[in-house]
């Protein structure tokens, strides 16, 4: 991997982590584990978008050990390793069907995903078939927060294209 | 707009609407007074709430296998709730009174606390 694609990586990890823990300082939205903003996705849907799946899936990867790490709440990274990983890939699938100018769908379709992994954990772990009514109301604040976070994503990302583009013409000519 | 945007933007609009519906039915207030607490999947108790003393608070202390505690408290008026726990995340504790068909839910410690229909013969 060259050091430039590297470094933006690392720096994009860097920034979501940070959101990751200003988020975690927020108060508590509702009474149900589960319902938040997920700034941090802004990051993973960019990501998708952007870059390599391989490179989409270490962001994430890395940004959900260290903030696991960062925050001390280690029984939380089976839920975020298990909504995460479900997520991208199906925001990696879903990327060759939904164009740039929809990406917020594919936030959307990425909070449903983040949500699905996180409620099959917990009925993994809790082998209890009652965290199930749970599942509509994280569906449903998923899908906003989803829009939210996918709409950043794609502001950022059409005001940037034009830059990258810029950029890497300029590094030919040298 | 490409046929795939829109096939997705309709299943995303159908399935947006349909957990807000299942959201309000399981919103609606629960209609037994019958109560199971269950622990990691296996029954711990089942009691009807109406047969509680309306005057008084009733504490039940439940151990978790891996050492932490909940503090099950009926109050006044035979409402149940988690008054106490030391997991970290003190979701059972805000998520206060079983009111509907929500349960209230302690995922540290496997804990539920749910309305169940009335069993047959008196129970």
């Amino acid at each position: 991997m060259k050091t430039r694609r590297l470094t933006e990586l690392s720096l994009l990890t860097a920034a979501a982590l940070i959101i990751f823990i200003v988020e975690l300082r927020l108060p508590d939205l509702s009474s149900i584990p589960g319902v938040k903003l997920g700034l941090a996705n802004i990051f993973t849907v960019y990501a998708v978008y952007s870059y390599r799946a391989r490179e989409a899936v270490m962001l994430l990867v890395t940004r959900i050990l260290l903030g696991s790490i960062f925050s001390s709440n280690s029984s939380a990274i089976i839920y975020s390793l298990a909504g995460g990983l479900l997520c991208i890939s199906g925001m990696l699938l879903l990327k060759k069907v939904i164009p740039l100018n929809w990406l917020w769908l594919c936030s959307v379709f990425g909070a449903i995903f983040h949500n699905t992994g996180q409620i099959a954990a917990a009925l993994v772990l809790t082998r209890s078939p009652a965290v199930l009514v749970h599942y509509p109301t994280l569906i449903v604040t998923g899908c906003i927060a989803g829009l939210f976070t996918g709409l950043c994503a794609q502001y950022v990302l059409k005001r940037l294209i034009p830059v990258r583009k810029n950029e890497t013409t300029k590094e030919k000519k040298e | 707009m490409t046929k795939g945007v829109k096939i997705c933007l309709m299943a995303a609009i159908v399935i947006f609407v349909g957990a807000v519906a299942a959201m309000l039915y399981l919103r609606l207030p629960s209609d037994s007074t019958w109560v199971a607490i269950t622990q990691d999947g296996k029954t711990l108790y089942t009691f009807d709430l109406a047969t509680f003393d309306d005057e008084q608070t009733q504490q039940i202390r439940i151990e978790s296998p891996d050492g932490g505690y909940n503090i099950v408290e009926i109050d006044e008026g035979n409402t149940i709730r988690i008054s106490e726990a030391d997991c970290p995340d003190k979701t059972c504790v805000k998520t206060g009174e079983l009111s509907d068909g929500v349960p209230i839910v302690c995922l540290p410690h496997k804990l539920v606390i749910k309305y169940i229909d009335p069993p047959q013969n008196g129970g």
